[in-house]
C-alpha cells in the first residue's frame, strides 16, 4: 500500500473515539439518570431512571451549598490567588534570567525549575512537616517543637497553605513560558525605540511588555485552569480540616460510588477547564500575529541593574531556597525522625528505610527498602510508568505520522482535535469516568476494574495531548522528501518506515518517552480512584499513609519520586528535550 | 531513452486545480524545463509524473508505456517508474552517509556488494565527491550536498530525470558552476530530463526546449529563443525577462501593412510596425518591446519619442536606464552596454527608437505579429 497513514488514521479516530469521546458523552447522558444510590434520595426512583436531580441537587437543592457552591468558591479563590502568586514572580524571574546581569544565570535556570518537576504536592507535604498542628491528629510539626503552641488552623490547613504551595509549584510554569517569549522578542525592536531616545523603563513598557502580553496571558489562563483542576495538594491540605473545593468533592463522589452526582461535578469541572482552554487558544491567536514581525532573537546587551542587583539576587535565591532546597530537605529530614516532631539527635534512625518492623513504630511497618507492600508499589510504578511511556510512545509517533502526512485533510484535523482533548480533563475527573465506565465489561472490552491495565489505559488516554504534540512535532522535523527519495527507488511502505522515518524520529520519541515516564511515575489524582491494593503504586500508598498517619514512609516515598523525576528530567535536558505543558 | 506524453493531466487539491488539461510531449534525450511563477502547477506536475502524486485526469506515458491513465485506472508507484528524482531540498537522509545515500537504491535492487562498491565510486569521481564516503550529509557545503543528490539520482541509471527546482538553494556563482555541471552531464548520459524551476536563466541556458505555465495552465512551449523573442501571449512576454519588458497600449492608426500605431504615451508619434497585419477592426494593441531593443538616441532622430531620464543604474557589463515618457506617467526601461550610456546626464532629454518586438491584442492578450525581426529595424 502506498499511503497507509490514512487507513490507520481512521484506526486512531475510531479508538479516540471509545476512549475519549463516548465515556465523555456517557458521563453527559448519565448524568441525568439515577445510579445505584438513587433509591435512597427519592422516593421510588429506579436505578437508569431519567432525572433532573442530581443537577438540582448540586446547583440548586438544600445542599448545593455544601456540594457545590462553597467548593466551587474555594476552587475558584484557590486558582486565583496561586495565579496571582505565581504569574508576577514567574515573569520577574524569566526577565531578571533572561535579560539582566544578575549573577548564578545557569544555577537559576536549571533550578528555578525544579519546583515544576517535583510532583505538585512536594511543597504542600513539606508544608505539614512545619505547620501540622496537633489538634488535627498525628504528630506535631516543627513550629509546635519550637514554640510549644499550635499555629492557627488557618496557617496550617486550607486555603492559604494550599495557595502558597500551589503557586511556588506553577512559578517555573510561567518562568519557562515567559522566558522564551522574551527570548524571542527581536533585540531590533527595543533597540530601535532606544535610538529614537525612549529610556529603559519606557521601552519595557512601550515595547517589551506588549509583545510578550499574549505569552503572559497564555500563562494565567493555563495557571488558573491547572488551578481548578488540581487534586494533589487540595487533598492534602483541605481534606483534614474538610476544606472542599470542587476536584477534592469529585473526588469524594466517586469515592462513595455516588457516581451521577460526580458525573455532575465532572462535567462542571470539564466546563470549566475548557473554557481556560479555548480563552488560551484565542491568546495563542494573537500570539502567533506578534510572532510574525519579531524575527530571530539577537544577541544583547543586558540591562544593568545597578543597586537592585543584590536585592533581586537575594530575592532568588530566597525563593530557591525556600522552594527549592528546603521542602526536599525538609521531607528528607522527616523520614530520618523515629518520632516525628522530635528535632534532636538522637531522634536520628534509618528505621523507615532498611528496618525490619518494630511494633512501637508505624504499627510494625517495616523500613521501605524491606516492606514488599512498598517495594511492590515501586515494581507497580515503574512497571506502570515504563509501559505507559511506552505506550504513548508509539501511539505518539503514528499519530504524528498520520497528521502530518495527511495535513490540510479532515482526518489529519479530527485525530489533533480528538487527541487534544483530554487536556481539557482535570485528571481527577478523568479517573472518575474512567472508573465509572471501563470497570465494568465495556463493548467488546472486559472489565478493568482491579487491572493494571486499566490504569494503563488511563494514564494513555490522559497523556496522549502530550505524546501526540511531540510526535506530531517530530514528525514536522522529518521532510516529507525524504520519504519520497526513498519511495523513488522502490522502497515499500514499511522499509521507509524502518530505515527513514524510526532512525529520524528516535531521539524525540526517547525524550517523549522519558518524560511520560517521569509524569507517570509522580501522578496520583488520574489514578486514585483506579488503583486497588494489588495495583498500587508509589503515589497511592503515599495518599493512603498520609491518612493514616505512617508519615515517614509516605514521605520516604516521596522523596524516591523526586529523585526519579529529577534524574529522569536530568536525562531528557541531556537529549535535548523539553519539559511538557 | 523513453519519450513522455502527457495527456490533458489535471490534478486538483480540493477546490483547487493545480494542473488543468495539461498535454504535453517530451522528445527521447530532451531537456525540458517547466518555467513558471509560484504556484503556477509546475512542481505538482513533476509530482505527477513522478508518482507522487495522483492525478485525477488524463494519461501519462514513458515511451510505450502507460504508468498512469485515470479512464483506465492504471498507477504504476514511483518505485516502478524508473526515474530519478533530485528534490530542492535535497533530500539526503541526514542518518546516512554519503556513501549510503547513494548505494540506497542498488541496495534495494539486490546488487552484490562489491558491485555496489564500485558503482558508488565510479559516480562520486564523476561528480568530484572522491574522498567524501564516510561523511553525513551536514558535514558538506550545499553545492557538494547538490552532488550527493545528483550522484544519488543517476547511479540508477534512470531513464527519466526529474529536477525540482535543485539550484535554488544555493548562491548565485554556485548555482552558475552547477548550471554547466547539469548541462555536460545531460549531454554525457542523455537521459530524458523534465527540470522545473521559477528562474528563467536556468530555464534559457539549460533546455532544449522550455513549458512556460501559469494558473495551471500550458502558455507556450518553445525553444528557449522562441519564448524569449516570441512570446505566446502577455504573461509570457511579461514573465521573460529581466529587468521586465515593455509593454505600451496603443492605437492602430493603420491595419497595414504596413501597420501603424501610436502609443498612448505619446499620441504624437506614429510608430511604422512592419512585419504583419491587423486584421479587422481592432482599435487597441500592446507594444512589447525588451529593454535591450529600446535605442537611445541623445540628439533628435526621425519618428523618435522624446523621453526624460529618470535613473541610470550601472551593473557592471551592461547599463539599465529608467525613461520617463509623456509627462512623466509612462517609463520605459532600456538595457544596453554601459560604455554608451556613460555620457548621459540625468533628466536628460533623449529620443527612444524600438528595433524589434511583439504587437498583442490587447483584449485577449495572444501574440499577433513581431516586427522587426530578420535584420529590419521598426523605422518610424
Amino acid at each position: 500500500m502506498r499511503r497507509p497513514e490514512r487507513l490507520w488514521g481512521l484506526g486512531l479516530i475510531a479508538g479516540l473515539i471509545l476512549f475519549v469521546v463516548i465515556p465523555v458523552g456517557y458521563m453527559a447522558v448519565h448524568s441525568f439518570v439515577f445510579d445505584s444510590w438513587g433509591p435512597r434520595y427519592v422516593r421510588g426512583a429506579q436505578p437508569g431512571q431519567w432525572t433532573l436531580f442530581y443537577w438540582d441537587r448540586v446547583l440548586m437543592g438544600r445542599l448545593s451549598r455544601s456540594i457545590f457552591w462553597e467548593p466551587f468558591s474555594h476552587s475558584l479563590a484557590i486558582a486565583v490567588s496561586m495565579s496571582a502568586i505565581a504569574i508576577p514572580l514567574g515573569a520577574l524571574f524569566a526577565w531578571l534570567v533572561v535579560r539582566t546581569d544578575i549573577p548564578l544565570k545557569g544555577f537559576f535556570n536549571a533550578v528555578l525549575i525544579v519546583p515544576y518537576i517535583v510532583p505538585s504536592w512536594t511543597i504542600g507535604l513539606a508544608w505539614l512537616t512545619l505547620f501540622k498542628a496537633e489538634r488535627f491528629g498525628g504528630q506535631p510539626g516543627l513550629i509546635r517543637s519550637l514554640f510549644g503552641v499550635d499555629p492557627p488552623t488557618w496557617l496550617s490547613y486550607g486555603l492559604l497553605p494550599i495557595v502558597i504551595s500551589l503557586g511556588a509549584h506553577y512559578v517555573p510554569y510561567t518562568f519557562i513560558l515567559l522566558r522564551g517569549a522574551l527570548a524571542s522578542v527581536d533585540a531590533r525592536l527595543e533597540e530601535s525605540a532606544e535610538i529614537l531616545g525612549a529610556r529603559r523603563l519606557e521601552i519595557l513598557r512601550k515595547i517589551t511588555f506588549p509583545l510578550v502580553l499574549p505569552a503572559l496571558g497564555s500563562a494565567f489562563v493555563l495557571t488558573f485552569g491547572k488551578g481548578l483542576g488540581e487534586f494533589a495538594c487540595q487533598a492534602f491540605l483541605g481534606l483534614p480540616i474538610r476544606y472542599y473545593t470542587l476536584s477534592t468533592r469529585v473526588y469524594s463522589a466517586f469515592e462513595h460510588r455516588q457516581h451521577s452526582q460526580g458525573y455532575v461535578l465532572t462535567l462542571i469541572l470539564i466546563l470549566m477547564t475548557t473554557l481556560t482552554v479555548l480563552a488560551n487558544q484565542k491568546l495563542i491567536g494573537a500570539r502567533k500575529k506578534f510572532t510574525t514581525i519579531s524575527g530571530k532573537g539577537t544577541r544583547r546587551k543586558p540591562v544593568k541593574l545597578g543597586v537592585w542587583r543584590i536585592p533581586a539576587t537575594l530575592l532568588l535565591l530566597g525563593f530557591v531556597l525556600a522552594f527549592v532546597f528546603a521542602p526536599i530537605g525538609l521531607i528528607a529530614w522527616e523520614t530520618f525522625m523515629k518520632y516525628e516532631g522530635q528535632y534532636s539527635l538522637s531522634n536520628f534512625t534509618i528505621h523507615y528505610w532498611v528496618g525490619a518492623g518494630d511494633p512501637m513504630l508505624a504499627d510494625g511497618q517495616p523500613g521501605i527498602f524491606r516492606s514488599p507492600f512498598i517495594l511492590g508499589a515501586i515494581k507497580n510504578s515503574v512497571l506502570l510508568a515504563g509501559t505507559t511511556a511506552l505506550l504513548s510512545g508509539v501511539i505518539g509517533i503514528l499519530v504524528g505520522y498520520a497528521v502530518v502526512r495527511t495535513r490540510g485533510s479532515w482526518l489529519s484535523r479530527t485525530i489533533e482535535f480528538l487527541s487534544f482533548t483530554p487536556y481539557m480533563i482535570p485528571g481527577i475527573a478523568f479517573g472518575g469516568i474512567y472508573l465509572s465506565i471501563f470497570a465494568r465489561k465495556w463493548g467488546p472490552l472486559p472489565a478493568l476494574y482491579g487491572t493494571f491495565a486499566l490504569l494503563v489505559l488511563t494514564c494513555v488516554s490522559k497523556y496522549l495531548p502530550y505524546s501526540s504534540s511531540s510526535g506530531i512535532s517530530a514528525m514536522h522535523q522529518i521532510d516529507p522528501s525524504l520519504e519520497e527519495a526513498a519511495e523513488i527507488q522502490g522502497e515499500s511502505w514499511a522499509g521507509r518506515f524502518r530505515k527513514i522515518i524510526l532512525p529520524l524520529a528516535k531521539g524525540g520519541f526517547l525524550s517523549a518517552f522519558l518524560l511520560t515516564f517521569i509524569t507517570t511515575m509522580r501522578v496520583l489524582d488520574l489514578i486514585v480512584l483506579l488503583v486497588t491494593p494489588r495495583t498500587r503504586t508509589m503515589t497511592s500508598i503515599i495518599f493512603r499513609y498520609q491518612q493514616q498517619g505512617y508519615t515517614q514512609h509516605a514521605y520516604g516515598i516521596m522523596l524516591l519520586i523526586v529523585g526519579i523525576t529529577l534524574a529522569g528530567h536530568y536525562l531528557v535536558r541531556r537529549l535535548g528535550g523539553r519539559i511538557q505543558f | 531513452m523513453p519519450d513522455i506524453r502527457i495527456q490533458r493531466l489535471t490534478k486538483r487539491f480540493g477546490e483547487v486545480t493545480a494542473v488543468d488539461g495539461l498535454t504535453l510531449e517530451i522528445g527521447h534525450g530532451e531537456f525540458v524545463t517547466l518555467l513558471g511563477p509560484s504556484g503556477c502547477g509546475k512542481t505538482t506536475t513533476l509530482r505527477c509524473l513522478a508518482g507522487l502524486e495522483e492525478p485525477n485526469e488524463g494519461k501519462i506515458f514513458f515511451g510505450e508505456r502507460c504508468v498512469f491513465s485515470a479512464p483506465h485506472g492504471v498507477f504504476v508507484p514511483p518505485g516502478g517508474r524508473g526515474i530519478g528524482l533530485v528534490f530542492q531540498n535535497y533530500a539526503l537522509w541526514p542518518h546516512m552517509t554519503v556513501f549510503h545515500n547513494v548505494a540506497f537504491g542498488l541496495r534495494k535492487k539486490k546488487m552484490p556488494k562489491a558491485e555496489i562498491r564500485r558503482r558508488v565510486t565510479e559516480i562520486l569521481e564523476l561528480l568530484g565527491l572522491r574522498g567524501y564516503e564516510n561523511r553525513y550529509p551536514s558535514e558538506l557545503s550545499g553545492g557538494q550536498q547538490q552532488r550527493v543528490a545528483l550522484a544519488r539520482m543517476i547511479v540508477t541509471e534512470p531513464e527519466i530525470l526529474l529536477f525540482d527546482e535543485p539550484l535554488s538553494n544555493l548562491d548565485a556563482k554556485l548555482r552558475m558552476t552547477l548550471r554547466a555541471e547539469l548541462k555536460r552531464l545531460h549531454a554525457e548520459i542523455g537521459a530524458t530530463t523534465v527540470y522545473v524551476t521559477h528562474d528563467q536563466v536556468e530555464a534559457l541556458t539549460l533546455s532544449t526546449r522550455i513549458a512556460v505555465m501559469n494558473l495551471g495552465v500550458l502558455q507556450q512551449v518553445g525553444s528557449p529563443v522562441e519564448v524569449y523573442h516570441h512570446p505566446a501571449n502577455l504573461f509570457v512576454a511579461e514573465f521573460m525577462g529581466n529587468p521586465s519588458t515593455n509593454l505600451l497600449p496603443s492605437r492602430v492608426l493603420d491595419p497595414g501593412p504596413p501597420v501603424v500605431v501610436a502609443p498612448e504615451a505619446d499620441p504624437t508619434v506614429s510608430l511604422v510596425l512592419d512585419g504583419g497585419r491587423i486584421a479587422g477592426d481592432k482599435g487597441e494593441v500592446i507594444v512589447n518591446v525588451r529593454p535591450e531593443d529600446v535605442e537611445i538616441n541623445p540628439s533628435p532622430v526621425e519618428g523618435g519619442m522624446v523621453a526624460e531620464l529618470s535613473a541610470v543604474l550601472p551593473t557592471g557589463s551592461e547599463c539599465v536606464t529608467y525613461l520617463r515618457l509623456g509627462g512623466g506617467e509612462h517609463e520605459v526601461v532600456s538595457k544596453g552596454p554601459e560604455e554608451m550610456l556613460l555620457c548621459l546626464e540625468p533628466h536628460q532629454r533623449v529620443w527612444l527608437r524600438f528595433k524589434r518586438g511583439n504587437v498583442f491584442d490587447r483584449e485577449t492578450g495572444e501574440l499577433l505579429f513581431s516586427f522587426g525581426f530578420e535584420g529590419r529595424g521598426g523605422k518610424g
